[in-house]
């Protein structure tokens, strides 16, 4: 089948793909609220602070970027794939799926309004 | 010092100098073989041990053409390799100052980014500055003859603000020319480091000085487009890694622009200006990385660049293809295309997704590491969190609202432009099948890309496909989707014709005014003036040049040897060959100016 006879076809099943849509969307909040779970009970988010590095600029030795390997490989290495995040926000259920449907609203509505204060203008405006 | 090293840049001067000399059968392979070979001769430096090349003393100093190591491999390595996307891309050009303009451009680039030194850094920079406006102005719309000449303007201003600051910065005791970093010198905050700093902000399209960017690029040629959106902005962040990485205010200024971009790419009608403006947003997470400064920072920023230029390559390529077949890029006179253009469709679609760092797509393994950067640190918690808010706008204007508007929604084409669209010729389509194959295969075998930063012991312990990364990127992503598909339905987002207006107000309405001011009282008190004159001074001066000039012609030059009459001879040929168009006059000046510095160099050092 030809591309474009792929995406007419999905077309012509839209109302399945919108379905097929919110399927997804819902097992994506359901897998990270599993992901919640398994990690809560063995690991507590660690103090950031902890991680904290010095300017790679400023480094001297080896010894801040020795450090820093050691943070991320703490992160990546040790926790593999369920690895906790860096930052408590993401051990918040739905907070970053609030984040994502909010966060897109409030980006088109502040930047409409900001058009709408003599920002946007006709095509011929410098009329040059 | 290696005499065997060739400078890439080398090769790609030789070949615009050249390319209007080769046969017209040979000329496609020539074309294909330049770039090829630069990037060649990159790759060949790749595993080799850090080190300075072609140094050459001049004056009371040495100047290093040749300085490689992790950070500057990184960069050269994937603009080379987008010289020669972005040559198959417009392999049909027949004019061949558009292809010398380009590698000339991208020899720029490649001549900075292995400067070890601030004077062949600034040499370089104007090299791009000078070649790449060309790309706009190879267009020949009245438009981008303008928008030309405020880029150069722009561009001139931004070169002698780093001139200022590398003269006052040799001129304080105790300096050396090699550019290094500011910040571990102390130095960033100076006047010199702050000039120098400026100097390197105009070509990142820092906010202020941002707003050349989406005046020039969508001004560009199709193809010239491609190659403006690689080079000139990620030369500067290569700048900031090198010389101001750790720099808290450019954390601030990152985030700034990351959020800037996306507010007025909503708002925007034109693809290519709502790419252009995607930049600047893209930019703005390299700079914060640098400002951020740690390992794991520069690491993001140079993986984000090298995927960057990859990927907004793409999509101004797929920008540039719906201007190729239609002649329009506004979305407000476009929409339906998916029919006539389904590989297009297809092909941008996945530099969308890239740049909105989809899993399994390039943007998703190196924006990811400078927001994990910021998270590490909780005095970074603002700016990780409003770089992600900036990465909504990412998805929901490249990925969503391009890809919407113009292939699907209502369909808003005239008739010219529904009866020439169609997918572009197979150079262009191969060019885009390469650069989105790079998007996926780096999405997804991110290693061999993680190799090549410049901490590459952290890069190999930062694993980007973590459950809370994907779980976190595809809530943002398909929610920002579900967000956008409501807001369709309520028809308040539709592409509405207009420009939004940007700082270059300032400048563009200023001009206006000047040009008024000189074109009305200026010129008719100059008028005034001149007819005085003319009257009282002029003509009786004239009666006695003729007098004079009969008298040293057929009297004095016709004794002695004639010299005179053949002077003034080959002044009219000379004259003839001057065509008026100043930016052949500006061609001329620049190869003129080039060879005699080129010169000097040679005989003085």
């Amino acid at each position: 089948m030809s591309l474009l006879g792929i995406i007419e076809t999905l077309r012509r099943n839209l109302k399945t793909v919108v379905v097929a849509g919110c399927v997804v969307l819902a097992l994506v909040v359901v897998a990270d609220g599993v992901r919640l779970m398994t990690v809560s009970g063995e690991h507590e988010a660690a103090p950031a602070s902890e991680h904290a590095v010095a300017p790679a600029a400023e480094h001297e030795s080896h010894a801040a970027v020795a450090a820093e390997h050691a943070a991320v490989a703490e992160h990546g290495a040790s926790h593999g794939f369920w690895a906790t995040s860096y930052h408590i926000a993401e051990n918040v259920p739905v907070f970053w799926t609030l984040f994502g449907f909010l966060g897109c609203i409030v980006l088109v509505v502040v930047s409409k309004t900001y058009g709408h204060f003599g920002v946007s203008k006709r095509e011929d405006y410098y009329g040059e | 010092m290696n005499n065997l090293w060739i400078h890439p840049s080398l090769i790609l001067i030789c070949g615009a100098v050249l390319l209007p000399l080769i046969p017209k059968t040979l000329k496609k392979a020539f074309l294909l073989f330049v770039p090829l070979a630069a990037f060649a001769v990159v790759l060949s430096m790749l595993g080799q041990p850090d080190a300075l090349h072609g140094q050459i003393d001049f004056l009371r100093w040495t100047l290093t053409f040749g300085r490689v190591d992790k950070l500057s491999l990184v960069f050269a390595v994937i603009m080379s390799g987008m010289a020669c996307i972005g040559t198959l891309y417009g392999l049909h050009v027949e004019e061949d100052a558009q292809h010398s303009a380009s590698w000339v451009y991208v020899s720029g680039s490649l001549g900075a980014i292995f400067a070890g030194d601030l004077l062949v850094l600034f040499l370089f920079w104007e090299v791009m500055a000078f070649s790449s406006v060309f790309l706009v102005w190879f267009r020949r719309t009245p438009e981008s003859t303008r928008a030309g000449f405020r880029y150069l303007l722009v561009h001139v201003a931004g070169g002698l603000s780093l001139l200022a600051g590398i003269i006052l910065w040799l001129a304080q005791p105790g300096t050396t020319i090699a550019f290094d970093s500011f910040v571990k010198l102390d130095a960033a905050y100076g006047l010199p480091g702050m000039l120098i700093l400026i100097g390197i902000i105009v070509n990142a399209a820092v906010p202020p000085f941002h707003a050349w960017l989406p005046d020039a690029y969508p001004n560009g040629t199709f193809n010239g487009s491609v190659f403006l959106s690689a080079f000139t902005t990620k030369t500067a962040v290569y700048a900031l890694c090198r010389g101001y990485a750790g720099m808290e205010l450019l954390i601030w200024l990152g985030v700034i622009m990351s959020l800037y971009g996306v507010v007025y790419a909503i708002i925007e009608n034109d693809m290519r200006r709502l790419f252009a403006y995607h930049i600047i947003s893209q930019v703005g997470y390299m700079v914060a990385g640098a400002g951020i400064g740690t390992a794991l920072a520069i690491n993001g920023a140079c993986a984000h660049a090298f995927a960057h230029i990859l990927y907004k390559g793409l999509l101004f390529m797929g920008a540039g293809s719906v201007l190729y077949m239609t002649g329009e890029t506004r979305m407000s006179q476009l929409g339906g295309l998916y029919k006539k253009m389904p590989w297009t469709f297809l092909l941008t679609l996945i530099g969308g997704l890239s740049i909105s760092a989809f899993p399994l797509f390039s943007g998703f393994v190196s924006k990811s590491m400078i927001t994990a950067a910021g998270f590490q640190n909780p005095h970074l918690y603002w700016a990780a969190f409003l770089l992600m808010l900036a990465s909504i706008g990412t998805f929901y204007c490249n990925g969503l609202k391009v890809p919407y508007f113009v292939w699907f929604g209502k369909d808003k084409c005239s008739d010219k432009v529904r009866e020439s669209a169609g997918d572009p010729p197979w150079n262009m389509l191969a060019a885009m099948g390469i650069a989105a194959f790079l998007c996926i295969f780096l999405g997804i075998a991110y290693g061999p890309l993680y190799r090549l930063l410049p901490f590459a012991d952290v890069a190999a312990a930062y694993h980007p496909y973590n459950a809370a990364h994907i779980f976190e990127s595809l809530q943002i992503l398909l929610f920002t989707a579900c967000a956008f598909f409501l807001m369709v339905r309520t028809h308040k987002i539709e592409p509405h014709a207009g420009i939004n207006v940007d700082n270059d107000w300032f400048y563009r309405r200023g001009g206006q005014a000047f040009q008024w001011f000189a074109s009305k009282p200026v010129q008719a008190f100059d008028t005034a003036v001149g007819e005085c004159y003319r009257v009282l001074g002029l003509i009786p001066l004239m009666w006695t040049t003729r007098v004079v000039d009969v008298f040293d012609r057929f009297g004095i030059d016709g004794v002695v040897d004639g010299l005179a009459e053949r002077i003034r001879a080959t002044g009219q040929r000379l004259r003839s060959a001057q065509s008026g168009a100043v930016q052949a006059n500006l061609a001329i000046s620049f190869a003129v100016a080039a060879i005699v510095i080129a010169a000097l160099i040679y005989f003085v050092a």
